[in-house]
């Protein structure tokens, strides 16, 4: 379903990083794992297709989004993708549920309030959705940023350090409602973390050096 | 949610910064617009008030406050001239009109014109209700001083004329003249001019008003004594011996002006306890206004200005420089004299205007301001929304829409302002000087503004939009 072929990548005035090659299936759960400054996070914004690749290539779902154009890729980024960061961010001046129907919206997906709202219930925060996303707890942003990632039923979730802020007792949760939607839904789902708590739940994992 | 919501959620979120954007935004206009107003409905009133007036004949003194005085009826006349002196602008052969014009007395704050009823004509005035006068005393009221005093102007009311001259009504000293009430005969229509605030009637009247009780006599030998000085204002709108104008009930009650109880005045209390006041108020309508005129010598008989209007072109040439070396009196061009006026003016709505395009210049800085710092928290979310899917060309419309959203409200806002702005001031003219404005009048040019305030909006939110158009988001997301 992801097949990332290759890639190289330099910042401006940078050494060029190099990354493993790797394939992954629909349905399919990963780590992505390395220590800080390894390149993780440039690695999921090359799948994501937010940069693009020196060489190599990343093909999601048959399309390589190291080819295609900057707004057919923020397209098909909004359809296809599913983001989480590792600090949730959000729309300050709109409330829970319009970030996450932000996401409907932004995606070129249909507007569906009732899936909108379904999606913040089975993440336990039916009793949040009309507030604002300042007033809510850490956890309960990262809960809510899960929520728009997965609002649009993506191929693919990417997620970056999900649960680097989060207490144990979060990042298990957090982790497990991760596993748990992305089954529903079918995703493939990818972490990219230098969190040891999350090393033992997944079978495949890709080591960066 | 769309652009334009989260468009408008931005701005909205921002309350403070939004709104002092707003705000000045709608300075800038507001002052524009009010200035434009301002200066077209001046424009129109003084063209409109002009009439087919080519000259003004009245005592020497300045041109332009005689023009003011007689045409416009803002100013104080010059002084007054004989009525025999102007009998040569009657036959003159150049001159189809003569109109003269006796000014001094007031209602309650509204001057009461003497004049005939060609002044009438000159503005096209028509009777809403009654007739013309047909003899002196009788009076017709224009329909703003009609409404002014509900149910007092009707025809047939018997009202008193008090001294002085309109604006200065309201000044403590006003003779009033309540032993010669004027019997209204006639309403006008409103004209959209000066007769609106004035109530007329034959000139002759005032001749018979003052001469009616000792105060005109006395008036005269003042005049005689101290000649008007080329500035002089009315000479007997200050006058020692004037007392204040009273509401009418009161004035026709107490009825204590009469030569021969001149000692009694109580010059500071004027409140209903008079007890000792003679009622020998005299009807209204039935003064023969005939006898009293044949009894009033030729120099006494006195007026204020004539409005000529030539017959051809020849007049224009020869009959100003005639009255101006050959006789006592001064001839004054009307158009030369609203001209000298408005170029005073409008160097003021100049001046004015500036200030407003400065005002509406930081207006622009403030949109583009509140864009560009709300923008610099923002970064983050700008890239958030195109990892959501949001393309270039969407981000920029999102903040060009918001500095369009700044300034349609701030060009909402401008408009109360200015029109309730409007609405105050001629609320303060129409008291001062009875001149109104027409707060609720629109322009073509606030259409215009109203481009004006987009492109404004539009200027300052470029280069906030372009940035956002810019960001690149894996950077931005990297910080």
């Amino acid at each position: 379903m992801i097949k990332v072929d290759n890639i190289s990548f330099a910042y401006k005035g940078s050494d060029a990083m190099s990354f493993p090659s790797f394939a992954l299936e629909q349905g399919e759960h990963a780590l992505v794992l390395g220590q800080s400054g390894c390149g993780k996070t440039s690695l999921l914004h090359l799948m994501a297709g937010l940069i693009k690749p020196n060489e190599g290539s990343v093909v999601i779902d048959g399309t390589n989004v190291s080819k295609i154009s900057g707004s057919e890729m923020d397209r098909f980024r909004g359809g296809n993708i599913g983001i989480i960061f590792q600090k949730p961010h959000f729309v300050k001046a709109i409330r829970v549920l319009e970030n996450v129907m932000l996401a409907q919206n932004l995606g070129g997906k249909k507007k569906n309030k009732a899936k909108a709202i379904s999606i913040l219930t089975k993440l336990g925060l039916e009793h949040k959705i009309n507030a604002r996303v300042n007033n809510l707890s850490e956890g309960e942003k990262q809960r809510v940023s899960i929520a728009r990632a997965l609002v649009n039923s993506p191929k693919l979730i990417l997620a970056d350090e999900p649960t680097s802020a989060l207490d144990d007792e979060n990042c298990k949760a957090v982790l497990n409602l991760l596993k748990e939607v992305s089954k529903e839904s079918n995703s493939t789902l990818l972490i990219v973390t230098h969190d040891n708590r999350l090393k033992d739940q997944f079978d495949k994992k890709i080591e960066l050096s | 949610m769309n652009a334009f919501k989260l468009s408008w959620k931005n701005i909205t979120h921002r309350p403070w910064r939004s709104g002092l954007a707003i705000l000045l935004m709608a300075s800038g206009l507001s002052i524009v617009i009010i200035l434009i107003l301002t200066q077209g409905q001046i424009d129109e009133k003084f063209e409109k008030n002009l009439s087919d007036i080519d000259l003004v004949v009245g005592a020497k003194g300045s041109p332009l406050q005689l023009v003011l005085s007689s045409v416009y009826h803002i100013d104080n006349p010059t002084g007054n001239i004989k009525e025999k002196q102007t009998t040569l602008l009657k036959r003159h052969p150049f001159i189809e009109k003569s109109i003269p014009i006796c000014l001094g007395d007031n209602y309650k704050s509204f001057r009461i014109v003497g004049s005939t009823h060609e002044y009438l004509e000159l503005y096209d005035a028509k009777v809403k209700d009654g007739n013309l006068w047909e003899k002196p005393m009788e009076i017709v009221v224009g329909a703003n001083v009609f409404e002014k005093f509900p149910g007092k102007l009707k025809v047939g009311s018997c009202i008193a004329g008090g001294h002085g001259i309109g604006g200065e009504a309201l000044e403590e000293h006003n003779h009033s003249h309540d032993d010669a009430p004027y019997k209204v005969v006639g309403v006008l229509e409103s004209t959209g001019t000066v007769i609106d605030n004035l109530l007329i009637c034959e000139y002759t009247s005032s001749w018979i008003v003052h001469a009616g009780h000792g105060g005109g006599a006395s008036l005269d030998l003042k005049m005689e004594l101290d000649p008007p000085t080329p500035d002089s204002t009315m000479v007997d709108s200050n006058s020692v011996d004037s007392i204040p104008a009273e509401p009418i009930e009161e004035v026709i009650e107490e009825h204590n002006h009469d030569v021969h109880n001149h000692d009694e005045h109580n010059h500071d209390d004027h409140g209903h306890d008079h007890g000792h006041h003679h009622h020998h108020a005299i009807e209204c309508g039935t003064m023969n206004t005939d006898s009293i005129l044949a009894t009033i010598p030729e120099d006494k008989k006195e007026i204020t200005a004539v409005l000529v209007k030539y017959k051809n072109q020849r007049g224009q040439l020869t009959i100003p420089n005639m009255i101006n070396s050959n006789s006592s009196m001064m001839a004054a061009n009307p158009s030369i004299e609203r001209d000298r006026m408005l170029k005073l003016v409008d160097s003021g709505i100049q001046t004015a205007n500036l200030m407003g395009i400065f005002v509406l210049v930081i207006s622009a800085i403030s949109v583009f301001i509140a864009l560009f710092s709300s923008l610099k928290d923002r970064g983050y979310e700008i890239a958030l929304t195109r990892v959501l899917g949001a393309r270039r060309p969407k981000v920029f419309l999102m903040i060009v829409g918001e500095g369009l959203i700044l300034s349609v409200l701030g060009y909402i806002l401008a408009l109360i302002i200015s029109h309730v702005g409007m609405w105050i001031v001629s609320g303060i003219l129409e008291s001062n000087y009875h001149y109104s404005f027409n707060a609720w009048d629109f322009s073509i040019f606030e259409v215009y503004l109203f481009g004006v305030a987009l492109i404004i909006g539009l200027i300052s939110a470029l280069i906030p939009a372009t940035k956002a158009y810019l960001t690149d988001i894996s950077t931005t997301l990297s910080k």
